[in-house]
């Protein structure tokens, strides 16, 4: 178990990215719903360091002035300076992570048609998507081990039954069948019930893939001579399961969470997309990302986009991390044979 | 002999389309000592795993104390396991290879004597690794990191915490040295010795048979074709199959030439 020492960065940065994702929300420098509706589709605000004098300064922001000819076209005025500071306290009282002193505004990826800032809204997003991706993958695992070890320990007909109805399960296209069962079930939804939806959905559809794993990885340990001598002890399943066979599961748990999270999280982006998962004003990466889905807006307002950054560098980084835990969480090898 | 204390009753079971059992009646009777002999594949690892209680034969029956021990259920089960010990096959397997030594003594005893506290059972694990000649520093360790003589004494180890009437060895031997085998063979005259004991030894091995056993058992594709005393065995085997194997291992041990004397730095009794 010499890995060990490399299986912690690994985890540790994934778990930080998401850790700061859910943290920097609470810090957004602004509400996700608050509006500023004189700014509306503005371009992210340029932090400058040079006044118009050609002066240096500490960073600063000049104050944004709506062009009276077209919405969505704006001008600067850097007679006006609000200098920009780091991890103030706002009015409500929240630690927030940057802000332009009042009254200047700083809309570090501008922000979209209501006037709403992306980056705050970027950061919520952020957390809902994590958060559907996380507590799909956690239901979604639990229904795997109860399926796993039933059909893994019990074998027969419960075995037979879970076993064929988790491979009918992995040969549906599972993105239009979840499609499908989403649109069957009322839009119309508070945000938190469609959370629900969302979660429950892709935990049902996504069990089937660990499950098969887990039996197998059960069925391999039921057979060892070690569980078998614990039956001659008079063990039963339930010691069988806790003492010798959860153990050996743990690591292939692991890897798969972390090939699940972001996989759900994807799924969740292409529901909300769609318009099928938690409905606006609640942002997700999803929704967010919809409206970009539009020719002009996609040209014009290209800041729109950035969730689909940090949607893209999260993918990365967990498809990375699963990549290596999955190399390092291998079972270790039965006992060495004498030389 | 004394009375039977766990007897086979016609014995079948088949694994898929071959037949491991076909009609084995077998019992022993308290301090007995008993081998079985035969080649791989002749139904003597399944034939211990169905008087353990381990697996179901298709028919026929294991009493132990006048009870089927299959339909053993709760505190009835437990009675039996812990009279009725199996030492498995393959010592490297049959230890959870996560497990220090010490946990792997003690599990039995977890599991089978909740009258002893968790210290109690500690006392005796480390008696019981002290008794089979194992050195203080194993409770620390992984069974990979044990030796194959080793493994096979912290085996015997845990069987015998619970102080069963009767212990089944499948293979104890296998893929020991002959110095260790004999080291082996030693240890369980010595546990015979110290209390009311019986043993049932599954080996390849006559000489092993002939060096612990009482009455000896020759088996053949499933069935038992020769039951007799050890002395009976030797002077005059019935069975065609039982002379053939006795005469194989006649002149094994006439080709065998003898050098020096190995001093194998363990116990020698």
């Amino acid at each position: 178990m010499r890995e060990c020492a490399w299986r912690l960065p690994a985890a540790v940065t994934l778990l930080s990215w998401y850790m700061l994702l859910a943290g920097l929300a609470w810090m957004a420098p602004y509400s996700w719903r608050e509006q500023h509706r004189d700014f509306p589709a503005a371009p992210p605000t340029r932090i400058r360091m040079v006044d118009p004098a050609g002066e240096w300064r500490m960073p600063f922001v000049c104050k944004m002035v709506p062009s009276s000819d077209s919405v969505g076209s704006y001008g600067e005025d850097c007679r006006v300076r609000y200098p920009v500071s780091l991890l103030q306290p706002a009015g409500d009282g929240r630690m927030v992570l940057f802000r332009a002193e009042s009254p200047g505004l700083l809309f570090l990826f501008g922000t979209d048609d209501l006037g709403r800032d992306v980056f705050s809204r970027s950061l919520a997003g952020g957390t809902v998507t994590f958060a559907t991706g996380l507590l799909a993958t956690m239901v979604a695992l639990l229904l795997a081990i109860l399926g796993g070890c039933l059909a893994g320990l019990l074998g027969g007909w419960p075995d037979l039954m879970i076993s064929r109805g988790a491979e009918l399960l992995m040969a549906l296209p599972v993105l239009y069948v979840l499609l499908a069962l989403r649109a069957a079930l009322p839009i119309q939804t508070p945000p938190a019930v469609a959370f629900a939806l969302a979660v429950g959905l892709i935990s049902i559809l996504g069990w089937a893939r660990p499950a098969r794993l887990l039996r197998g990885v059960v069925m391999s340990t039921r057979n060892e001579g070690y569980v078998m001598a614990a039956r001659g002890f008079g063990a039963g399943p339930i010691y069988l399961l806790r003492k010798h066979i959860f153990p050996r599961l743990r690591g292939v748990l692991g890897a798969q969470a972390a090939i699940l999270i972001p996989e759900f999280m994807l799924v969740e982006v292409a529901l909300s997309f769609l318009g099928l998962g938690v409905a606006e004003p609640v942002p997700s990466w999803g929704t967010m990302l919809s409206s970009v889905q539009y020719d002009l807006v996609a040209d014009r307002r290209w800041w729109l986009g950035f969730p689909a950054v940090l949607l893209t560098l999260s993918i990365l980084l967990s498809g990375q991390v699963a990549r290596t835990l999955e190399l390092q969480l291998q079972p270790v090898a039965v006992a060495p044979e004498e030389s | 002999m004394s009375e039977a204390l766990l007897v086979a009753r016609e014995l079948a079971k088949r694994h898929r389309a071959a037949c491991a059992l076909g009609g084995v009646s077998l019992s022993i009777g308290a301090e007995e000592s008993l081998a079985i002999v035969g080649e791989s594949g002749c139904g003597k690892s399944t034939l211990l795993r169905c008087l353990a209680g381990l697996e179901r034969p298709d028919t026929g029956s294991v009493v132990f104390e006048g009870v089927v021990v299959w339909r053993l259920r709760g505190e009835q089960r437990k009675r039996f396991c812990r009279g009725v010990q199996l030492v498995l096959q393959d010592a490297a397997r049959a230890l959870n290879p996560w497990w220090n030594g010490l946990a792997l003594v003690r599990e039995p005893m977890d599991l089978l004597r909740s009258d002893l506290s968790r210290q109690e059972r500690d006392v005796v694990a480390r008696r019981w690794l002290e008794r089979v000649g194992l050195p203080a520093s194993v409770t620390e360790r992984l069974p990979g990191e044990l030796s194959g003589g080793q493994r096979q004494r912290l085996l015997l180890a845990r069987a015998m915490t619970l102080e069963p009437a009767v212990l089944l060895l499948d293979e104890p031997l296998a893929g020991l040295d002959p110095p260790i085998q004999r080291d082996i063979l030693d240890l369980l005259q010595e546990l015979r010795r110290d209390r009311p004991l019986a043993t049932v030894l599954v080996t390849h091995s006559l000489g092993a048979a002939a060096h612990c056993a009482e009455r000896i058992a020759v088996m053949r594709s499933g069935v038992i074709v020769e039951l007799q005393s050890m002395d009976s065995f030797f002077s005059g085997p019935q069975h065609l199959y039982s002379q053939e194997i006795l005469a194989g291992w006649q002149a094994r041990q006439a080709n065998f030439v003898p050098g020096p004397p190995i001093k194998s730095g363990g116990p020698t009794h």
